[in-house]
Order: structure tokens, then sequence, then C-alpha cells
């Protein structure tokens, strides 16, 4: 091969071949080119020109491809492309002319038409396409003008890709020759120089074995160095950045005919990890965060009561408690001075003293003496016993064998009324 | 050139030997061209996503010991361990009375992309580790690392120290920036956004090629060499064609999941520097207190041997081993001699512990 135009017929067989390979060798369905170019149609766009896929590939990709072709290394690149012919060759097994996956290609045909139409604008009056490429890689520097100027850009992003490709793969090429060449010399050395040590070879399988042993060694000597490391990253990043711009030119086609396309699944896919990512983290979160409410609830719940025992302090259950153990204390200490202090016994006193009283009230008075009471002589006759001396009286005991507070018998209680019970409490004590 | 002796006379007999080896082939290539993988019964326990749990069936007594979970890594399959019934760790660690659960990862595809790290370590493996000490009625497991699986595993320890019992890794990165890593070497340059935006998953093809280009002669041209040698013994032809359907049964790597793997990892070599971190959490490896036994091989192209040894200069515990075995990244599974010595190692390893 030589010059720019050569490797274009090979781009447009590699082309050819790569649309064979994926129609996998199978008839076309006539309908659906048919339907693609009826709906481009009235749209003013040429579907019929694109019947032949060399002339789609030609119209659309060609002139930036054959602008952009190495002035040197043609042969280089042809070798290339020759064998990733071959390689699809073989991978679809024959060649076509058309496929099954003409409703593909026609699917991609009509928008590359259409492409064309757009970009061919600026320069339609011109005779651009008959510049030498070196004149032409010149127009590749020029901002993209009119409508098509956004698919303009992604179609050189695509060719500077490819571009960089080729070279990349060019430069890893050498460095593969390299470590051939290096692999050759060093075997041809280990041959030459006899070490019995190492022993004899005898027969095509130890040769062979040597052969690996020092081209690996060969080989990982060269793969072990930076430029090497360096290689490597540009082709496969290189690689990265072509199939990028393929991606974007293929969604923006999906998108312009309403195809659900990669971006809008990626789209779909990461806002879904969102979505499970924030159920994750509420998962995560809701035990801790029922506690932390619950934490609050009772913190809050805590000062309130707080507050309600402080404001009705006699209500709340420590202080009745305390309330309570002070009270049975004061009952106990009540309790303990109980023995001598009977009710019933001191009634009785009172009444013997009252007693004692009348009878000396009588003797010192004549009979019908008003110095005596009412009052005195009711009580008299209601208590036959009133001259009978006091009798003991021990402490009355509840059934619990704690001691019976003091009670006024309610036949007594207005007796009580009349004097004061500490004093008496106390003069009796 | 004085070394070479071959004389027509012995290149006759190797053609003819060949000739005769290759009439045989017929007949084993016929018998070997439908392989299936894997010996052990095996019953699923638990599915999430694509995720798979397998419990393996008992073929002894079970040890009074806590369950082993096999975390394997995430590219190529697990059945690696269960190859065939002469060369299954599986089934030998079974024999010795191991109550055995093993992580499939599936075969994740374009709707998986944007699983991460915090997915497969801090979701899959937690979730895993969970059901299985639940069916065990334990409170902590014994993790088995593989490989990748390995560094998950270690990952996984450092952050949930008190669900593992005991860590075992086998061929396990741990410094990714030892001199003789030629993987980490190639990958120095590559831009992994890139190469990840435009992937989406990294295809099982493509790191097949990757794997292939660190012995491109070998393990390209001299394997199938040798495989002229097996042609006439069909158990030869069917071990090795189970090896091969094994190697390109390659399962894509989840995107999100292989950048985040090759950028922190690899290029940034982040676990010996304690600079990952998975959910937010910093992986610490001088948290991992519980016993650790890393077991590497000798002649390991994948993951060298420095590699995996660093794991010794930063574990918090003072119960560490390393082992060495004789061989390379997978024949420490599958090969006969390490068949006879593996099992046996991890399995004294354990029960004293």
């Amino acid at each position: 091969m030589n010059g720019p135009w050569d490797w274009m017929n090979a781009q447009q067989q590699l082309w050819r071949q790569w649309q064979s390979f994926m129609s996998g060798g199978n008839p076309a369905p006539q309908f659906g080119a048919d339907s693609f170019a009826n709906f481009w149609r009235p749209f003013g766009f040429d579907a019929a020109s694109a019947a032949n896929p060399s002339s789609l590939f030609s119209s659309m990709f060609a002139p930036w491809a054959a602008a952009a072709a190495p002035q040197d290394g043609a042969d280089d690149i042809g070798r290339w492309l020759q064998r990733l012919l071959e390689g699809l060759q073989s991978a679809a097994g024959g060649t076509a002319a058309n496929g099954p996956g003409a409703f593909v290609d026609a699917f991609l045909r009509s928008p590359f038409g259409a492409f064309g139409n757009f970009t061919q604008s600026p320069f339609a009056s011109g005779d651009w396409m008959n510049m030498k490429p070196s004149e032409f890689a010149g127009l590749f520097d020029l901002p993209p003008l009119g409508p098509g100027r956004e698919w303009e850009t992604k179609w050189r992003e695509l060719h500077g890709a490819a571009k960089e490709e080729f070279e990349a793969h060019g430069a890893l090429g050498r460095q593969l020759g390299r470590i051939y060449y290096r692999a050759l010399k060093d075997f041809a050395r280990v041959l030459r120089d006899n070490d019995p040590a190492d022993g004899d070879i005898t027969n095509l399988r130890e040769l062979y074995d040597l052969w690996i042993d020092v081209a690996e060694s060969a080989y990982r000597e060269r793969a072990m160095t930076d430029e090497y490391a360096r290689t490597f990253g540009r082709v496969i990043n290189a690689n990265s950045r072509s199939r990028s711009a393929w991606q974007t030119l293929l969604n923006d086609y999906q998108e312009a005919l309403n195809v659900p396309n990669r971006r809008e699944i990626d789209s779909l896919i990461a806002r879904q990890m969102e979505l499970v990512a924030r159920v994750r983290e509420l998962e995560a979160s809701a035990p801790l965060q029922l506690a932390e409410e619950l934490s609050t609830q009772h913190t809050e719940l805590a000062a309130r009561v707080e507050v309600l025992e402080s404001e009705t302090s006699s209500f709340s259950t420590d202080s009745l408690i305390a309330t309570q153990a002070d009270l049975a204390a004061r009952v106990a200490q009540l309790e303990a001075k109980a023995p001598s202090f009977d009710i019933d016994d001191l009634i009785a006193r009172v009444d013997s003293i009252d007693g004692r009283v009348d009878a000396l009230a009588r003797r010192r008075a004549a009979p019908g003496d008003p110095g005596v009471s009412k009052k005195r002589a009711k009580r008299k006759a209601a208590s036959p016993d009133a001259e009978l001396p006091a009798r003991p009286v021990k402490p009355a005991k509840s059934k619990s064998g704690r001691t019976r507070k003091a009670t006024k018998p309610k036949s007594r209680a207005a007796s009580a009324d009349e004097f004061d019970i500490d004093n008496l409490s106390g003069a009796t004590s | 050139m004085p070394r070479l002796k071959i004389t027509p006379a012995t290149l006759r007999d190797e053609f003819r030997e060949l000739s005769q080896t290759m009439t045989a082939a017929a007949g084993t290539l016929q018998d070997a061209r439908d392989v299936q993988i894997g010996s052990c019964e095996r019953e699923v326990v638990h599915r999430l996503d694509g995720l798979v749990l397998y419990h393996y069936k008992p073929l002894t007594a079970l040890r009074e010991t806590a369950p082993l979970l096999i975390v394997y890594a995430l590219v190529n399959r697990p059945e690696m361990v269960d190859l065939q019934a002469d060369r299954s760790l599986m089934r030998s660690l079974l024999a010795r009375g191991l109550d055995i659960y093993l992580i499939d990862w599936g075969y994740p595809d374009g709707a998986d992309r944007e699983l991460g790290l915090e997915d497969y370590i801090g979701r899959y493996i937690d979730r895993c580790v969970d059901v299985v000490a639940e069916r065990a009625g334990v409170a902590k497991v014994n993790l088995f690392g593989i490989c990748q699986g390995g560094t998950f595993s270690t990952c996984y320890s450092a952050l949930h120290p008190g669900k593992v019992r005991n860590l075992i890794t086998t061929v396990t990165p741990i410094d990714f920036h030892t001199s003789d890593d030629m993987l980490s070497h190639l990958f120095r340059y590559v831009d992994v956004d890139a190469l990840t935006d435009a992937s989406g998953n990294l295809s099982g093809d493509l790191l097949n090629m990757v794997f292939l280009s660190l012995k491109p002669f070998r393990l390209a041209q001299q394997k199938y060499i040798h495989m002229l040698d097996t042609l006439d013994d069909a158990d030869a032809m069917r071990m090795f064609m189970r090896m091969e359907k094994w190697i390109f049964d390659s399962p894509a790597l989840a995107g999100r999941a292989f950048r985040e793997f090759a950028r922190e990892f690899y290029q940034r070599n982040g676990l010996v520097r304690n600079a990952i971190t998975i959910g937010g959490r910093q992986v610490e490896l001088g948290r991992l207190k519980m016993p650790v036994l890393n077991i590497y091989a000798e002649n390991d192209h994948l993951v060298p041997p420095a590699a995996s040894l660093a794991l010794g200069q930063h574990v918090g515990t003072g119960d560490y081993t390393a082992l060495g075995f004789p061989g390379g990244h997978i024949g420490l599974y599958v090969s006969t001699r390490a068949h006879k010595i593996l099992p046996q190692a991890i399995d004294e390893w354990l029960s004293k512990r």
C-alpha cells in the first residue's frame, strides 16, 4: 500500500468487513433499509446515496480520515488493517455484502447521511475534496461552523482518537519488535556459549523450551521498563478514548431516533444505586435514630417529672414515702410513751377526781347545794362505778401487735373537749 | 552451536512419537470436549443481587470449630477450589471435618457496573458473614480469602474484627508496589477512569489478555505445545480442558469495583498506607488482631511473594504465620504437590485456634 488513498481504501474495506461481521453473514431484511430510507426522505436527506455502505463511509468518515492519513508509515497501518480485516473475515465466517444487520446498517446509514449534509454545507461549493491531505489537514484546525458543528466536533474527536490509537499500537509494536530482537540475540548467544552445566539439547522440544525461556526473559526485562509501561498505558488509554468517541456518537444517533441508549441506562443505574445507598443509609440509621428519639423523649420526660415534683412535691412518691416514714417515726415515739398514757385510765382518774370533788362539795354544802352541775350528775348516773378505785389499764394492742393509738371513746368525747390532752399527758407521766 | 545435539534420527523419533500421540488424541479430545467442573455437593443458602452463598455438604462429622467462609476474587470463577475430585482443595478440607461456605459473585452485567468495593466488602461479605454465623450459631467465622478475595477479606477483617475469628489469606496482594509486580507496573500509566468510562464493566476477555500479557510466550504458546504430550492421556486431557474452561470462563469485573481497586490499591498502593476507605471507614491493617495465616506461592507471577508477605509488617496481631508453597498462582490449588500439603497445613493451623 502506498499513500493515503490506499489507506482510505483499506478503511473502506474495513468498514464493509465490519458490517459483514456484525451481520453474521445473513441476508438483509430489505424492508428495514427501505423503511429507514423512507423515514429520512421527507427531511430532505438522500438515503439512497447511502445504500452502499462504502459510499456511506466515504461520504462521512473518509474525508477526515484521508486528511489525517499519515504520510509516513502508511505501509505499517496498511498491514495492521489487513490483519484486522483477516481477523474479521475469519470471525464472520466469510464475506457478505449485506447481512441481517442491514437493519442496523440502515439505522446507522441515515443519520450518517444526515450528518453528511450538515457537515458538507460549509464547504459544499469548494473543491476541498480534491485538496491534498497536507492542505486539508489545515482545515481540521478551523472551528466547525453551522448547525452541524457539534456533530462535527464529535466526529473530529473520533478521528483524533482513532489516529492516536493507530500510533499507540505502532509504538507498542516497536517495543515488541525490540523484545523479539533481544530474544533472538540472547537465544543465539545461549546456543553459542556452551556451558557444560546446562547440558546438551537433543530434541526439538528442548530447543523450543529454551527459546521460550529466553523470550520470556527478554520480554520481562523490557516490559518492566518505564518506557514500556508508558507505551502500554498509551495503548489502553487511546483505545478508551476511541471507544468513548464512538459511544458518544452512537448515543447521539440513538437519541435522535428516540431509541434507548447506553447513556440513559447508565443514568438509570446511577439513580438506582443512589436509591440503594439511600435505603441502606436509612436502614443502618433507623435503630440509632430510634434510640436517639427514645433518649430524647426520656430526657424530656425526666425533666417534666422533675418539674412536676418540684411543683407538687407533696404528691410525689418520694415525698409521700418520706412523709410516711416520718409519721411512722413519730408514731413510734408516741407509742413508746403510750404505756403511761391510756385514755380510759385517764378518764377513770378524772372521774375519780370528779367524784371526790363532788363528795367534798356535798360534805361542805347542804343538801341541794347548786355547786353540783347537771353534767356531773349525769356522768355520775351513767357511771355506777364512779366511786370505785381506778382500774389499772394495759395499752390496747391491734391484731398486728402494734400498740393502738389512743382514741377517744365517743361516749366521752364531750368531756375530752374540756381539757388539754397534752397537759394531761404531761401531768400524768 | 555446540550445545545442539539434534540428529536426524532423534528428529525422526520425535516426530514419530508425536504422530502416535496425535492419532490417539482423536478419542481423548472427544472425551474431553464437555468437561464439568466441581465434585462436591453444595446447596444455596443465600442470594443477594447476583451473589450466591453456597454451603458445602460435610463429608464427615463436623469439628468443633467456627465455619469457614471462602471469599474468592472477582476475576475468574470460584470453582477452582473444587476443580475435580482428586484436585479439590474443597474436598480435602471437607474431609477434615470443616464446615465450609463459599461466595460466588456471579457474572456481573451492565446493571452491576456501579457496584463498588463498599458493596462487595461492606455489604455482600458482611451479609454472608452474618448468614454463616447465624446458621452456625456462632459470633465469629473463619475467613478464607483467595487472591483479590484475600485482599477483600483482609479489608473486611480490619473493618469488622469482632466478626472474624481467624483470617486466612492465600496468594493475596497487600503491597501493590513491590519491584517485581508486573501487573501493577503495566497499570501504572493506565487512565483507569477513562478505561472504566469507556468499558463500563471490564470484560473478562480484556482481563484475560492482560493476564496473558504477563507471560505471553509461556501462557499463549508453550502451554499448548506441552499439551501435545498429554493428548493420549484421557485423564490428563480432561484435567487440561477443565483448567482451560476455568481460565477462560471469565466474568466481567463490575466497573466501579474495578475503578476503585485499580486506582486505590494498584496505582496508589493505599492498603499498606492505611489510605483505603470503604463505606466511609478507614481500613487499618493494625486492627487485624485475630490470628492470621498468610499463604503464598513461591513462583507466583501474578502476586509476587513480596506483595503477600507485606501483610506481616502491618498486622496488629501477635499470632501471624506466613507459609510459602512451591508452585505458581494457580498451581497452589490444583497441583498434585500443593494438593497434598495445603489442606493439611490449613487444617493444622486452624485446629490450634
